[in-house]
């Protein structure tokens, strides 16, 4: 068991596991974690399975008082952890006792922080999964955001064990992210390769829009088609945007690439004005 | 590739995403259908299948795509499962929709002439996508045709009925929208709880048929 009470959430503090998958035949998004492996390793420091909820936090923290023995566990975008006023480790597995206060702060360096909860958070289940879809009232508790007076509770907790994983730091360099083609790809004039872009302040998890030195395209808008997580989608203004978790189901801009799903976790946490540079990698379809 | 008559090429979208991209001029109907022979065929091997106006796309499992091996080679797809078009009627209630009069307005025509044009039509459920259960329709006689509102609305309630420019559908959630509502249907056309959850499926012909706001109330409750 674990149980954690909000007394502080920021705006963006939802439940989040890895999506729901098979529904975008009716419009339904994906959802889910922006960083999936900092999402795994939040799981593995509370002795989870590695696909069980976690509270994925952006932009501001989360303050939480514990009820019950509670395990917990930081990963992803940097922050000040506290317990009781007194320092914490990220990455490291915690065991709260009741009336101890968690305090995570807003990121210093990147974008998403998750807090894994030792056992299974509960919450609603929408179409296979509890993420929380904010727009569509799905998941999470009563499909939105953490507010005060909260309270995540979790079953079948596994005894607390000091764990602690290594996570690689943020660097400050230029972020390669790898691409593949989309099917427009021949809509563009310019190789996207030979360009450095920032990240765009209004990025979200709808989307991830960039900043610099336009790409030329050809070609304005394509008749609605599907896209997806990671979709590169390219206005006529030239500059990508890249689709992410929260994305409808079809689009009209060009698609001229996909970035590959490994590297989306990568690019979630480059924090607005970061630079970003795109490498094309081969994708084909394994043959039988 | 050859499917179902018709000549498609095979892209990826994603790791496991494959778009099958028809001809620019296919039509509709035969998107619709080669999604539902498709997913006869294969439901239980691919994740989802996302058809759109010229092109649908396979979700499948991590690196299989042993399924376009078995979609190319499929011959002589059976007539015997002709598949029967879905006819809907829904209830309307135009004393509820915001953009009436404007609408009306923009067309020089009275409410009532409006609402007659309206309710003489039958649609097709053309694409389902943008937000959860957002249904696009064609069949919109051009007599009421009207431009998107400039400031697009922050919040619609669930079962609008909408025109923007020449197209129309319905907003089945509650979201965002910039199209002008001229109705509301009490109809749950989307409901998280159903298996499928949605009641409508894309191909199918819709028609209208007015009620009034005690009705809407009546069968809301």
């Amino acid at each position: 068991m674990g149980k954690l009470k909000v007394i502080k959430a920021g705006a963006l503090s939802t439940i989040q596991d890895k999506g729901r998958f098979g529904h975008r035949q009716y419009g339904i998004p994906q959802s889910g974690v922006m960083d999936v492996e900092a999402m795994m390793s939040a799981n593995y420091l509370v002795s989870n399975n590695s696909d069980c909820p976690v509270v994925e936090t952006a932009i501001q923290g989360l303050e939480l008082e514990a009820q019950e023995e509670t395990i917990v566990g930081i990963t992803g975008a940097t922050v000040d952890v506290k317990i009781n006023d007194v320092t914490a480790a990220m990455n490291n597995s915690h065991l709260l006792k009741p009336s101890d206060i968690l305090t995570i702060s807003k990121p210093l360096k990147g974008v998403y922080s998750y807090l894994g909860i030792g056992g299974k958070l509960t919450g609603n289940v929408d179409f296979g999964s509890i993420s929380t879809y904010v727009m569509a009232g799905f998941g999470g508790i009563d499909g939105r955001a953490l507010k005060k007076g909260d309270v995540l509770e979790t079953r079948d907790a596994s005894p607390h064990q000091n764990r602690s994983v290594d996570r690689p730091v943020q660097s400050e360099e230029v972020q390669t992210i790898r691409m593949m083609k989309g099917p427009e790809w021949r809509f563009l004039k310019d190789l996207p390769e030979r360009k450095t872009f920032r990240i765009d302040p209004s990025s979200n998890r709808m989307g991830i829009r960039l900043q610099g030195d336009p790409l030329g395209v050809d070609g304005k808008e394509i008749i609605s088609s599907a896209v997806i997580p990671g979709t590169i989608q390219l206005p006529s203004n030239g500059l990508p945007i890249i689709l992410m978790n929260d994305c409808q189901t079809t689009g009209g801009y060009p698609r001229i690439g996909k970035v590959i799903d490994k590297d989306l976790g990568l690019l979630a946490q480059l924090s607005a004005g970061s630079k970003v540079h795109f490498t094309l990698i081969d994708y084909a379809l394994p043959t039988p | 590739m050859q499917f179902n008559k018709i000549s498609w090429d095979i892209i990826p979208l994603g790791e496991n995403t494959t778009l099958l991209q028809g001809p620019a001029d296919i039509q509709i109907e035969k998107i619709h259908e080669s999604t539902r022979l498709i997913k006869d065929m294969l439901g239980k091997v691919l994740l989802d299948v996302v058809p759109s106006y010229n092109s649908i796309a396979l979700f499948h499992s991590h690196e299989d795509s042993t399924f376009i091996e078995k979609l190319a080679t499929t011959q002589n797809l059976s007539k015997k499962k002709s598949i029967s078009t879905p006819k809907i009627q829904i209830p309307i209630c135009y004393e509820m929709g915001q953009d009436l009069d404007e609408v009306a307005e923009y067309a020089g025509l009275s409410q009532e002439e409006m609402i007659r044009i309206h309710l003489d039509s039958i649609y097709r459920a053309i694409l389902i996508g943008f937000t959860p259960g957002f249904i696009y329709m064609d069949g919109l006689d051009e007599r009421l045709a009207c431009p998107r509102k400039s400031n697009p609305r922050k919040f619609l309630e669930g079962g609008s009925v909408g025109i923007g420019g020449e197209q129309t559908g319905i907003y089945s959630l509650a979201s965002p929208g910039g199209w002008n509502v001229i109705g509301r249907t009490p109809l749950q056309i989307f409901d998280s709880k159903r298996e499928p959850p949605m009641s409508v499926e894309v191909g199918a012909k819709i028609s209208y048929y007015r009620i009034t706001k005690e009705e809407f109330e009546l069968w809301e409750n």
